[in-house]
């Protein structure tokens, strides 16, 4: 085997799951704590390193920024000034296309906390729940409707129509802005606002949204990410993404291996036998999927067209037999 | 000589190896192994445990409870797991077959009559031992009878809710209730629990068997080939009834000797042999009547898309966590959505399955055996061969039985077919 | 006799009414200087009064921003930066971005921009004080650095009203000092009005905390007060309600003790205290801001005043003249908001998860038990 071959191979049969802990807690790391060491990654970050963690943040979640920008007033939001938001946009579309939704799957802070919240219950052995078929389609909607309102509500607030209390309401809703700070000592998130009737009705909405997320990932697996508006956001402009999900729908058995392990249960990507792009809105790119597919090639992943993660028996037989063996 | 009295010589009992049926494997497996050339060392112990078993009358160990299964959709894992030892019942024995009629309408299905002839003679060979229960998946309308006349014959049998459709949500989640009854149900039998432990072992055994099965299926994509169709035939219809943990050593070792006539480029036959994809209706020991035919007429079968062969070792389960309602739900879905058994409504996936065969085997033809009686093997012909038709790879259509009368008639057009495949690929070279 | 009156008497009445008209001006001035503190502030006076820059335009230059580099034509940098530039996160407070509520209700936005507006005002009572001017055209304002004296400003009189506006072009902060003397006698009265500004940000990042909690002095004033910043404040003041203010009393730079420092905050409640060895005295900033539910204003900005006063006795020279004594008045304003604790609760908060968590969790395994029963989604009854 040559030299490209053999390390092809050892790619394909690595352990994905301890592979993706160590990367993950890795990010978490980095996008939480490395702040304090002095790292500056910009406003533009496309995966929730929170804004709101003000010491130990590597870089802030472009919602923020985003948030921010649109609640300028219109003069100045359609004036010259507007050419930073749309400056501000490029970066975070550059950040974005380089791991597509990848953001979610590997570097996301939240995404991480839910999948340690996911191995706690799993030491419990209390199982998980999954939602039918009908159930999954309406839920789906509701994180395009979270990414209109992030639309409209700051520039409602611009034109004047809206509070100015309700500046950055998917902020003010996010789990990341409740539960990221606490990682760096800060509760002052975990309060109510009482000095205004929207500010206690946000905060209210923001620490019930809180108690959801722990329960909610506690029975399922990344239970945020299913209504998280970013993932909307990124599924719309992620055609020129350079990581992509490819299928090969002739090699594909529809065993319905992936749509097993899939934390997003998108069953697409194991019943679509046509479609070569197999990305959907909900897929948060871990490549779970990839590494449970025991047809070779059926699945796929590839950077700028270039595959840099594929299914293979040999791959899939070394992760099952170590599952079967230590039951990680 | 008025008061002789006639001495009376009674009928000694003969030895079960002397008996028509033992005749019937005994003339097959003969053909399997001397009528070939240089079949694979490690075959040994494949040739040695039907010989034994299917000719001698040999005795079979079980470990804890048997239990019997009709169909291929039985989850084994769940019957290691609570300690019993799993047996597929499906027979190929034109004896057997024989008898089945007897009590069968005319046009049955061979198979399902041999089964039942099998299950209601006096000595049941592979001789292993009554079944404490058998497990007769709802699959196709002649399994489905089949369960009252079992219970007639006195075995304890359940019914293993199997759906007829795979895409609904409905089925598939009807399919993992039926598993998960079907594992309350083991418990009730064995009278022991299912822990995440034993559930973990079990697979642990199928999944080995299903890596090495794996390795042989891969071996075979060699061209020209490592090893003859028959002998794969073989070994994977000694699943039915070996013990897994030594079949699997046996596989293991047959791999290893595969590997080493691969480094040596050893060839099992010439390389202009066409090789053909055998698809349909199971072929069982002694029945193997097609495959040989067809390898003894100069081609070779590289694969097959049967359930007494490929489809019964080739999907391998993912689970996500290793905790009982995941690995439980997990198997229960492995052995329903890669399912390409004819039963279903739809059979993309059984056409989809055959092409990507046909293109990773570099398969000349396809042979489609039906059993004369197969209502769902029949019918489906029509959309494969019209599949088939449209990829531009030809198709062998053969409806037959147990009855060795069409042999020569078979062989005929078998010789013909091969050498149209043979002719084709000259004319593209 | 009236004649005689009204001549002699006249004159005389004329020297009595100048002599009186002289000494009434010299007590109103000393009465001014004595009386009333003068002290800067950035408080813009009400509308009535014609002033030039009324308070919006003001603010749009002073609006603060969460992440606003973008505003201050200063990149961002990914690079460690000192407080002079680069901004990318914010600092630890309760996030503002909001408004205020100046003298007259009116509201405005924080100002911690670059561009100062100060006017002189009189009188101890942080709201009520009246605007004015000194009778002269201009005045000098005095301004420090961080790194020492800058370039002093000019306070100008426009309709009576002195002010000075000013742009700071770098972060830190800035004090400005205007002094007035007045001799009474052999006794000279200096009162010294400052003013401690901030060319602040919430949002920078990488500062030097040490470097900008470090005390300006100016040795050339008899007088000032110092506030004590705290230690992670940074380029953001943020004073609230419960807060402890310590203040240090310096005399020419050096600190000094038995100075009378009394705080008069916005409602008119005072305090008075002596500073000790060290010049110091603390004030805890008490609370008097009690609206009604719906109309609290968490960013309400309220004054509160510093006046220190010091008796020197003593041979003092000054300006080529000589004195016995001397009685130095400073002044400090500063700026409080309302205290976190009057708006935040964490009893709630936590409460309000752990209800939803409990009650979640609850329903999921009452759920799940109920949930025995199969087959049940699909229902037919008459609504089909």
């Amino acid at each position: 085997m040559t030299r490209l071959e053999s390390i092809r191979t050892a790619v394909n049969n690595v352990q994905f799951n301890r592979f993706r802990f160590w990367l993950q807690l890795f990010f978490f790391l980095l996008l939480v704590y490395s702040g304090y060491l002095g790292v500056e990654l910009g406003k533009e970050l496309p995966t929730f390193s929170c804004g709101y963690n003000k010491e130990g943040r590597a870089g802030m979640c472009y919602l923020m920024t985003f948030q921010y920008q649109l609640s300028w007033p219109w003069q100045k939001l359609f004036s010259a000034a507007g050419l930073v938001v749309l400056s501000g946009f490029g970066i975070f579309f550059l950040w974005f296309i380089a791991l597509n939704k990848g953001w979610c799957g590997f570097v996301c802070p939240v995404g991480t906390i839910q999948d340690w919240i996911t191995s706690l219950r799993r030491w419990t052995g209390i199982r998980y729940s999954r939602y039918s078929w009908g159930q999954f389609k309406w839920l789906a909607q509701i994180k395009y409707v979270l990414l209109a309102l992030m639309f409209i509500i700051p520039l409602g607030i611009g034109a004047g129509w809206f509070n100015k209390d309700l500046k950055a309401p998917f902020c003010m809703i996010c789990p990341g802005r409740t539960i990221i700070p606490l990682f760096t000592g800060d509760f002052s998130q975990v309060s109510l606002d009482f000095s205004t009737k929207t500010n206690l009705f946000m905060t209210s909405l923001g620490l019930t949204v809180m108690g959801l997320f722990f329960i909610g990932a506690f029975v399922k697996k990344r239970f945020f990410c299913f209504y998280c508006p970013m993932g909307a956001f990124h599924y719309l402009l992620s055609k020129p993404a350079l990581l992509r999900l490819r299928k090969d729908g002739s090699k594909c058995t529809r065993c319905g291996d992936c749509y097993r392990v899939c934390d997003q249960e998108i069953k697409d990507i194991a019943d679509d036998v046509n479609k070569k792009e197999i990305m959907t809105d909900d897929c948060i790119l871990c490549m779970k999927c990839v590494a449970a597919c025991p047809e070779k090639g059926a699945l796929k992943a590839t950077f700028a067209g270039i595959p840099i993660f594929e299914s293979t028996e040999e791959g899939f037989i070394k992760r099952m037999n170590k599952g079967r063996a230590d039951g990680k | 000589m008025e008061s002789e009295t006639a001495i009376i010589i009674p009928i000694q009992p003969a030895p079960f190896s002397r008996s028509r049926q033992a005749g019937e494997s005994q003339d097959v497996l003969d053909h399997i192994v001397d009528d070939f050339q240089d079949n694979p060392e490690s075959m040994k112990y494949f040739y040695d445990l039907f010989r034994r078993v299917y000719c001698h009358g040999e005795e079979l160990k079980h470990k804890g409870l048997l239990i019997g299964s009709t169909c291929i959709q039985t989850p084994e894992e769940l019957i290691y797991a609570f300690g019993a030892t799993p047996m597929r019942l499906c027979n190929g024995s034109y004896h057997y077959d024989q008898r089945g009629a007897d009590f069968m309408p005319a046009k049955s299905c061979s198979l399902v009559k041999a089964t039942l002839g099998m299950l209601n003679a006096e000595t049941v060979i592979p001789k292993i031992g009554k079944p404490d229960m058998i497990v007769n998946p709802t699959t196709c309308d002649q399994k489905k009878k089949s369960s009252a006349m079992m219970e007639s014959m006195g075995y304890q049998v359940y019914d293993l809710e199997f759906p007829n459709v795979k895409e609904s949500e409905a089925s598939r989640v009807y399919w993992q209730r039926s598993v998960r009854q079907f594992a309350a149900r083991l418990r009730e039998l064995t009278g022991k629990k299912l822990t995440r432990k034993n559930l973990k072992a079990a697979m642990n055994k199928t999944g080995r068997a299903q890596a090495a099965f794996r390795k042989l299926h891969s071996f075979r994509l060699k061209s020209p080939s490592l090893i003859l169709g028959k002998d794969a035939f073989l070994v994977t219809n000694a699943y039915f009834f070996d013990d897994i943990d030594r079949w699997t050593l046996a596989v293991e070792k047959l791999n290893e000797e595969l590997a080493q006539r691969e480094k040596s480029g050893f060839k099992a036959v010439q390389s202009k042999a066409p090789r053909v994809l055998f698809t349909g209706s199971p072929p069982i020991f002694p029945n193997l009547k097609l495959p040989l035919l067809i390898e003894e007429s100069g081609g070779v079968v590289v694969t097959d898309e049967t359930c007494s062969s490929n489809r019964m070792l080739y999907d391998m389960t993912a689970v996500d966590e290793w905790l009982l309602n995941d690995m439980v739900d997990s198997l229960a879905d492995k052995y329903l959505k890669p399912c390409t058994c004819p039963v279903f409504t739809r059979n993309d996936d059984r056409k989809r399955r055959l092409l990507d065969l046909v293109s990773s085997f570099n398969a000349d033809g396809v042979v489609y055996q039906a059993f004369a009686g197969c209502q769902v093997y029949e019918m489906e012909y029509r959309s494969v061969a019209d599949a088939f038709n449209k990829a531009g790879i030809p198709l062998l259509y053969v409806e037959t039985d147990y009855s060795p009368d069409d042999k020569g008639q078979l062989s005929t057009r078998i010789e013909a077919f091969l050498e149209s495949l043979k002719n084709r690929r000259k004319q593209r070279a | 006799m009236r004649d005689n009156l009204i001549t002699t008497s006249g004159l005389l009445k004329q020297k009595i009414f100048a002599v009186v008209l002289y000494g009434l001006l010299q007590v109103t001035t000393i009465g001014l200087a004595s009386a009333d503190v003068i002290w800067l502030s950035d408080t813009a006076p009400p509308k009535r009064t014609a002033t030039t820059v009324p308070a919006q335009t003001e603010d749009a230059e002073n609006e603060h921003h969460h992440d606003m580099a973008q505003m201050k034509n200063v990149p961002t940098q990914s690079t460690v930066a000192p407080a002079q530039s680069g901004i990318a996160s914010a600092v630890k407070h309760d996030h503002a971005g909001g408004t205020e509520v100046d003298v007259n209700g009116d509201v405005v936005e924080n100002s911690y921009g670059g561009n100062k507006r100060i006017w002189l005002r009189y009188g101890n009572d942080p709201v009520n004080s009246a605007y004015g001017g000194t009778g002269r055209d201009s005045e000098t304002l005095t301004l420090f650095s961080q790194t020492g004296p800058m370039q002093d400003a000019v306070m100008k009189n426009e309709n009576g009203l002195l002010s000075a506006k000013y742009e700071f072009p770098e972060y830190g902060f800035y004090n400005a000092y205007l002094t007035q003397s007045m001799a009474h006698g052999d006794m000279l009265h200096v009162q010294i009005a400052k003013a401690e500004l901030l060319h602040g940000t919430c949002c920078a990042k990488g500062i030097d905390y040490e470097a900008l909690a470090k005390p300006i002095i100016n040795n050339k004033v008899p007088l000032e007060l110092m506030r004590e910043h705290y230690p992670d404040e940074g380029l953001f003041t943020r004073i609230v309600s419960g807060d402890k203010l310590s203040f240090i009393a310096l005399s020419y730079g050096k600190p000094v003790a038995g100075a009378t420092v009394s705080m008069t905050t916005q409602d008119g409640w005072s305090n008075s205290k002596v500073s000790n060895a060290e010049g110091r005295v603390s004030f805890t900033l008490i609370r008097d801001y009690f609206p009604a539910w719906l109309e609290f204003k968490k960013y309400h900005k309220q004054n509160y005043l510093m006046v220190a006063d010091l008796d020197v006795r003593g041979k003092i020279v000054s300006d080529g003249a000589e004195y016995n004594s001397a009685h130095y008045t400073s002044s400090l304003p500063g700026n409080y908001y309302p205290s976190p604790n009057d708006y935040r609760s964490w009893a709630w908060g936590l409460g309000l998860s752990l209800f939803v968590i409990v009650f979640g969790g609850l329903s999921i395994y009452l759920y799940r038990r109920r949930r025995l029963k199969p087959f049940k989604e699909e229902r037919v009854d008459d609504k089909a």
